[in-house]
């Protein structure tokens, strides 16, 4: 039997997940080695650059360092790429504060979800991947299967809701 | 799993399949000197000769013979078939042990990537709560939906439209999509007012959509209520069960926080249909709308999944894990699945216990399919296999499909907000309160901000000794009971 870290109970080996806490039992053995369950672990980024990094040359390496996202041919904005860029509604009460609010695009009404997608940047390259949002994610009119994340390319248009979006990007060698 | 297809021995042949014994040795004698190698005819061909020998071995033995007839059959349906299953393991190797272990099982169903329905006409019958309660925004939120509805529905199919309080009023007798005029106006008439007896409705409703059944149309009444009905619920329960048993469909919408999610539920399971949790007024008309369209493109009625498990192997609970977590009812290893959608799939989970693993290949268990497939023609389908499972004493470390842990993990929430129900509804105060703070945490886990803020407040007022809020648990089982992956992978 293995015991639910967390609330102790017994549970027979080959257990997932604890039916009385909803805990993932990692438990002994070659259970340990299974992926975790949930979409949004950070991913081994730090094992990935540093392979990128070896065989060239430093100054070809580097990444794009700003997102530039045009909002519905109107408003332009310039993120920082971070690893992840989340893009929804502002709901300070609920603590969600995207890195692009699309509230002034009028979000609410055009279906915008206030966690809708996030744009991730692995290894120089960027990714959007839907959060589940209620009317889903548009990747130059096509829509995108929530929680996975498909690559991207300089004008590609996106999609959240009703509200559209242009996403470009720059690579700077010098750091600022 | 898949098998390499079978060949057709009788086309190799060239005989029919209701061929007799004396036929078959003639057609092989004539090609068996056609196709010998060293016949010496310009035809000679090892690998043809061969394939003719293969064929006549196993027509000419009865026994062979019927077993092959049997294979073939099974693979013709299968190639024929609209439905589609994938069968999953959260372990393909299972490490030899003498006692227990959990292996979990994962069914998903669809519809074949290349079937197209064609359109069926739908036989559509809405019926309205017109009850006190509904006056105002909600009521005309249903009128501006169901005028939506007159709209979008084409003239070959039929709407009827039953207005309910204390007693039922038909106020749109079924009728073709001609007069789209005088359905408008009808509509606009309903007022407010009375009690909630839905047995009166749903008698109505159904007589007037039994009108136009007909089995090469899509019959499904849609039932709209915001509050409770008193003693006729047994009544309902046995009226739905006939209007399934009759191929009607019945899907119901809940208004508000005050109608009763136990009997909707029931209700709806009984005919192939779904219950959907309407918070707000202003969402009635576009959830309408989804719910009509998705009717529309009903692919297959009444799937049933049956399950024989080998020794050694038992179930110990099975769920609904799409197009919404459920628990499943098992009786005899069979359980209802409802209806099927095209662009959704059904699927479940079962959670087994192997009672002890020796090493070897081993055959866990049969599952058989069975459906009615929408037509034209409608037709009875049926799928089946094995599942084995190979058990070393040393398997080689294999991660959990991915599709077995995203559904498990959300599972797993629903699991815990329904013990919380439970543990409250029998006193368990602390207890609830804890695991309603747990499922808040698992859904901040999986990014569900909102729900999981509506966990924490009532586990907050659990906490507190207070009672919890309707409007938090509708909210929270319909939200948690919908965070199944709907779409196939």
């Amino acid at each position: 039997m293995i015991a639910c870290p967390s609330c102790g109970k017994q549970h027979r080996p080959g257990t997932l997940f604890c039916t009385e806490c909803g805990v993932y039992l990692p438990a002994g053995g070659t259970l340990r080695t299974s992926p975790l369950p949930t979409d949004e672990l950070p991913r081994p980024r730090a094992v990935a650059q540093e392979r990128e990094l070896a065989g060239i040359e430093k100054s070809e390496a580097s990444r794009p360092l700003y997102l530039y996202v045009v909002v519905e041919n109107r408003r332009e904005l310039r993120l920082p790429a971070t690893a992840e860029v989340l893009l929804g509604r502002l709901d300070a009460a609920h603590g969600i504060l995207p890195d692009l609010d699309l509230t002034p695009e009028g979000g609410l009404e055009k279906g915008v979800s206030r966690r809708h997608a996030k744009i991730i940047q692995r290894k120089g390259e960027f990714f959007i991947e839907d959060l589940g949002s209620a009317n889903g994610t548009f990747l130059n009119d096509q829509r995108l299967t929530p929680y996975l994340p498909y690559p991207l390319k300089v004008g590609d248009k996106i999609q959240l809701g009703r509200v559209s979006l242009e996403v470009n990007w720059e690579g700077q060698n010098s750091q600022e | 799993m898949e098998t390499d297809p079978l060949l057709d021995l009788y086309a190799v042949l060239g005989i029919p399949r209701i061929a007799d014994a004396e036929e078959i040795r003639r057609a092989y004698r004539g090609l068996a000197k056609r196709f010998h190698p060293d016949s010496g005819t310009g035809e000679a061909s090892a690998e043809r000769f061969q394939m003719i020998e293969e064929a006549y071995r196993v027509l000419s033995s009865p026994q062979q013979r019927r077993e092959y007839d049997h294979r073939l059959k099974l693979q013709e349906q299968k190639a024929r078939a609209v439905l589609s299953c994938q069968v999953l393991t959260s372990r393909e190797t299972l490490p030899a042990m003498e006692t227990e272990q959990m292996l979990y099982l994962l069914i998903e169903i669809e519809p074949r990537g290349e079937f197209k329905p064609r359109r069926m006409p739908l036989n559509l019958g809405l019926v309205i709560d017109r009850s006190t309660s509904m006056e105002g925004n909600r009521l005309n939120s249903v009128k501006a939906a169901a005028h939506r509805i007159i709209d979008d529905l084409q003239e070959e199919d039929t709407l009827s439209v039953v207005a309910f309080s204390d007693r039922a009023e038909v106020l749109l007798p079924g009728q073709s999509m001609k007069d789209r005029a005088r359905a408008h106006a009808l509509v606009s008439s309903i007022w407010a007012g009375g009690g909630t007896e839905i047995l009166q409705g749903l008698r109505a409703g159904l007589e007037q959509v039994r009108r136009f059944q007909r089995s090469d149309r899509i019959s499904y009444l849609i039932l709209l209520t915001d509050g409770r009905t008193y003693g006729d619920e047994e009544d309902c329960i046995v009226e739905a069960r006939r209007a399934g048993l009759e191929r009607i469909g019945i899907s119901a919408l809940g208004i508000g926080e005050d109608w009763n999610d136990l009997f909707l539920d029931r209700l709806v399971q009984q005919a192939n249909g779904v219950s959907v949790y309407v918070s707000h007024a202003q969402q009635i008309r576009q959830i309408l709308d989804e719910q009509v369209r998705k009717i529309g493109r009903l692919v297959a009625r009444d799937l049933s999944l049956t399950l024989r498990f080998s020794e050694h192997v038992w179930l110990e609970a099975a769920f609904c894990a799409a197009p919404q977590f459920d628990r499943l009812v098992v009786e005899d290893g069979t359980c209802k699945l409802g209806p099927l959608f095209q662009g959704e799939m059904v699927s479940a989970l079962y959670e087994l216990v192997v009672g002890r693993a020796e090493p070897g290949v081993h055959r866990l268990l049969q599952w058989e399919l069975t459906a009615e497939a929408l037509g034209p023609p409608a037709r009875q389908e049926r799928l089946e296999a094995d599942v084995r499972l190979n058990v070393s004493a040393e398997p080689p470390p294999e991660p959990v499909p991915p599709r077995i842990l995203t559904v498990l993990s959300r599972l797993s929430i629903f699991r815990l907000q329904e013990q919380a129900w439970r543990a409250l509804e029998e006193g368990r105060v602390l207890e609830a309160g804890r695991q309603l703070e747990a499922v808040a945490t698992r859904l901040l886990d999986i990014g569900e901000y909102e729900l999981a803020q509506m966990a924490l407040l009532e586990a907050g007022r659990v906490a507190q000794g207070a009672q919890v809020s309707k409007k938090g648990h509708k909210t929270i089982k319909y939200g948690t009971r919908s965070l199944g992956i709907r779409t196939p992978g």
